[in-house]
């Protein structure tokens, strides 16, 4: 789907407690309470929201091999703007409408000026994104975080199926089988074993 | 001198001369066309190509052969850009690394850690000579050093690759001293 088939709602709202928006074995994502968000709709339905406040993703991108364990886990805190379309309706009790004062405490004055910083956001995805889509019944989850690069970090992730893109790490999970690419080694596992291309330079 | 000979001698003269004029008209038309690398293909382009591919197919084979090593682990890709006596050694990193490894309590934990990842409970269950502050103070200075890392999510504990090669180090060293001191 094209952005322009999403809608930003007028509403912002914000967490009253510390929510989690996804989680599995080897990943979480994580927001404190106060955290402003904005719903995100296409045809009237809730697909996502745009958070802004402290977020965190915690990922264990390693891979145990038979030599021993390669990657590190992605620890990334984040107060910038960040994006998750998914199973939005499940955290809906969890948000309630912000107040000016909870809005300025993320520095903004007004509930268009942190709507305009989500529509940027979008809009910078969306453009990329040819196609995007979550469906909720296939528990699917998509989420965007800005980095200093034109190329955000984008974690996708469906049941126990995980795809995680940063500036220097690419991590596929599936259920047995992971691929791992960091600047210094690629590393294709399985249950039967690991095929492993490091660059080692002496 | 017999006719016969002067025959020959006249044959073999001409022979001489048209090879000579041949290679004239070769060299002209060398200086005649542009600069480049010329190969002459001759009539088996077939034969030329298999011989080229041939050649570049053993050079890169020879330089697969030098820099990566294809074992039942995985392939290693290695650059060697130097001999091992050149190489140059971050001291500084490599007294780090031999310090983690310098403590028995820590070649324990690696040694347990070897055969899969653990959490804490369960290493201290293992090693229960090794107090539970401790043995968060010896893993912090084993992830330290790099020879170890945790999940952040599940919390286990898993060696990481120059952690099981330390491991192997120390095995090594071990049990060749002490097979030396036996002799």
């Amino acid at each position: 789907m094209m952005w322009k088939e999403y809608e930003l709602s007028d509403t912002v709202l914000k967490a009253n407690e510390d929510v989690t928006l996804w989680e599995r074995e080897n990943g979480i994502v994580k927001i404190d309470k106060s955290t402003l968000a904005i719903p995100i709709e296409r045809d009237g339905k809730l697909e996502g929201y745009v958070f802004q406040g402290n977020g965190k993703l915690l990922l264990d991108t390693i891979v145990e091999t038979e030599r021993g364990a390669i990657g590190k886990p992605v620890e990334k805190e984040t107060n910038k703007p960040f994006l998750m379309l998914g199973d939005a309706e499940k955290i809906q009790q969890q948000l309630k409408t912000a107040t000016k004062e909870e809005l300025s405490k993320i520095g903004y004055a007004h509930e268009q000026e942190f709507k305009a910083k989500a529509r940027e956001l979008c809009e910078r995805f969306f453009r990329k994104a040819h196609w995007c889509s979550c469906n909720n019944k296939v528990n699917g989850y998509v989420f965007i975080f800005p980095n200093e690069t034109d190329r955000p970090d984008i974690l996708l992730a469906k049941d126990s199926s995980i795809v995680y893109k940063s500036t220097d790490t690419v991590f596929l999970s599936s259920k047995n089988r992971v691929i791992l690419k960091t600047p210094n080694c690629c590393i294709l596992s399985h249950q039967k074993g690991a095929l492993t291309v490091e660059k080692i330079c002496l | 001198m017999s006719d016969e000979i002067k025959e020959e001698i006249k044959r073999l003269r001409e022979e001489i001369a048209n090879l000579k004029a041949q290679l004239r008209t070769e060299e002209n038309q060398l200086r005649r066309r542009p600069r480049g690398i010329y190969i002459d293909i001759g009539n088996n382009i077939r034969g030329c190509v298999e011989d080229t591919l041939e050649s570049v197919a053993e050079n890169i084979h020879g330089e697969l052969e030098k820099s990566i090593f294809i074992g039942p682990g995985g392939v290693r890709m290695f650059k060697l850009k130097e001999p091992f006596e050149e190489m140059k050694i971050d001291f500084a990193k490599a007294a780090e690394i031999m310090s983690a490894l310098g403590q028995e309590h820590r070649l324990r934990i690696l040694k347990e850690l070897a055969s899969g990842g653990k959490y804490i409970n369960e290493l201290q269950e293992t090693l229960s000579e090794i107090t539970a502050s401790t043995l968060s103070s010896h893993l912090k200075v084993l992830e330290e050093a790099g020879l170890v890392v945790q999940e952040k999510v599940r919390g286990r504990y898993l060696i990481t690759m120059p952690g099981r090669a330390a491991l192997k180090m120390a095995t090594r060293v071990t049990q060749f001293v002490e097979a030396r001191d036996e002799e």
